[in-house]
């Protein structure tokens, strides 16, 4: 168990080609939909506290890899993923300059980082499905798909903001069965 | 260019892991806030680094797989201190926000059994649909110029919803293709052109 999530985490830190938003559907693919780790929710959590954190978004490991197998689990997909893209950095810094240039590589990047954003919108797809309860749902995530496209607005102000909605529509709801 | 005065020889890996701890647990919002940061505590203060240190570090690692944020402050470890000053810096800008995630992690499983959270959840998961949809867009516009490129977004929308294929695959084949689009044509050019 401990060395799959390893190995995973190694994996998924290899075809992050665009940055570390561009593993969150790798993850989500590999966490929730072929190893069933997490819950569709536990992911957007885990994502939201990523964000909210300070430094990378990635750390959104440290989250999996502890509901996966506790504190060992943390430890083991904290240091996956970032074990191999922190070796490739210093390598760079000094004998991998030409390496990274070279055509193979870079193509690998450009045909990789497409197919990233597609299963990006299969993230969103499967996370919309279990979140979507009703049409207040759709409305919060269209209000946060235009702050964070057109405002400079920080991502935990949009997250709270969700958060906050959420609760008030329950809030109203468990008033009228009332 | 502006010569680094690259930290004295000898210079503690302590001192920059201090640094670098405390860069880790402020960096608030993900490769702006950290670049910002590192700017101003290594390139301004301290002129250990340059401006155009920077830029290069973000050049280089922009091209590697993995976690931008991570891999500028590697690099930059790299250049402060070796493979030692990168591992230490490296360690200490993750340690922070590893620790306080593992903190929320923990609350998190006690919390979510509050059956009253749920509607905050779900309100919360709606939210960052909005958000990563937001990303996709950005990530697109970034990486999907011609229509090869477009052909390879929609063909691992297909293959991962409708044919299940795992996730690493579809990344790799997808690679494995752009090699062929991109590279390949390139050798054939270059074979052509040396033949008179």
């Amino acid at each position: 168990m401990i060395l799959d999530l390893f190995t995973r985490c190694v994996l998924i830190s290899l075809l992050a080609f665009g940055g570390g938003q561009a593993a969150l559907p790798l993850i989500e693919r590999i966490a929730v939909g072929e190893t069933g780790w997490l819950h569709p929710q536990d992911f957007a959590t885990a994502v939201a506290f990523g964000y909210v954190t300070p430094g990378p978004v990635l750390i959104t490991m440290t989250f999996l890899g502890y509901r996966a197998a506790g504190i060992a689990g943390a430890c083991v997909a904290t240091l996956g993923i970032f074990l191999m893209p922190w070796a490739l950095a210093a390598a760079a810094a000094q004998l991998l300059r030409r390496w990274i240039q070279h055509p193979w590589l870079q193509s690998f990047g450009r045909g990789g980082a497409p197919a990233v954003v597609g299963l990006l919108v299969v993230t969103a797809w499967s996370l919309g499905r279990s979140a979507f309860a009703s049409e207040v749902h759709i409305g919060i995530a269209g209000i946060a798909l235009a702050l964070a496209l057109w405002t400079k607005m920080h991502p935990i102000v949009i997250l709270l903001g969700g958060a906050v909605s959420g609760a008030l529509y329950g809030l109203l709801k468990g008033a009228e069965t009332l | 260019m502006a010569q680094a005065n690259y930290p004295p020889a000898g210079l503690s890996l302590l001192t920059l892991g201090q640094i670098f701890l405390r860069i880790g647990a402020t960096a608030f919002g993900g490769l702006g806030a950290a670049l910002a940061l590192v700017e101003r505590e290594l390139v301004n203060k301290r002129q250990w680094l340059t401006a155009a240190d920077v830029t290069e570090a973000l050049t280089y690692t922009k091209l590697l797989p993995g976690s931008t944020v991570v891999q500028v402050v590697s690099y930059l470890g790299y250049k402060l201190g070796g493979w030692s000053g990168s591992a230490v810096v490296t360690a200490a800008f993750v340690f922070p926000s590893a620790l306080l995630m593992l903190v929320l992690a923990a609350a998190y499983v006690s919390v979510t059994t509050v059956p009253a959270m749920r509607p905050a959840i779900n309100g919360l998961t709606a939210a960052v649909v909005g958000i990563l949809l937001a990303t996709t867009y950005r990530l697109g516009k970034a990486n999907i110029a011609d229509r090869i490129t477009l052909g390879l977004a929609l063909a691992s929308i297909v293959a991962g919803t409708v044919l299940g294929i795992s996730a690493a695959l579809i990344v790799m084949a997808a690679g494995l293709l752009g090699i062929c689009f991109y590279a390949l044509p390139l050798r054939q050019q270059a074979a052509q052109g040396d033949t008179p």
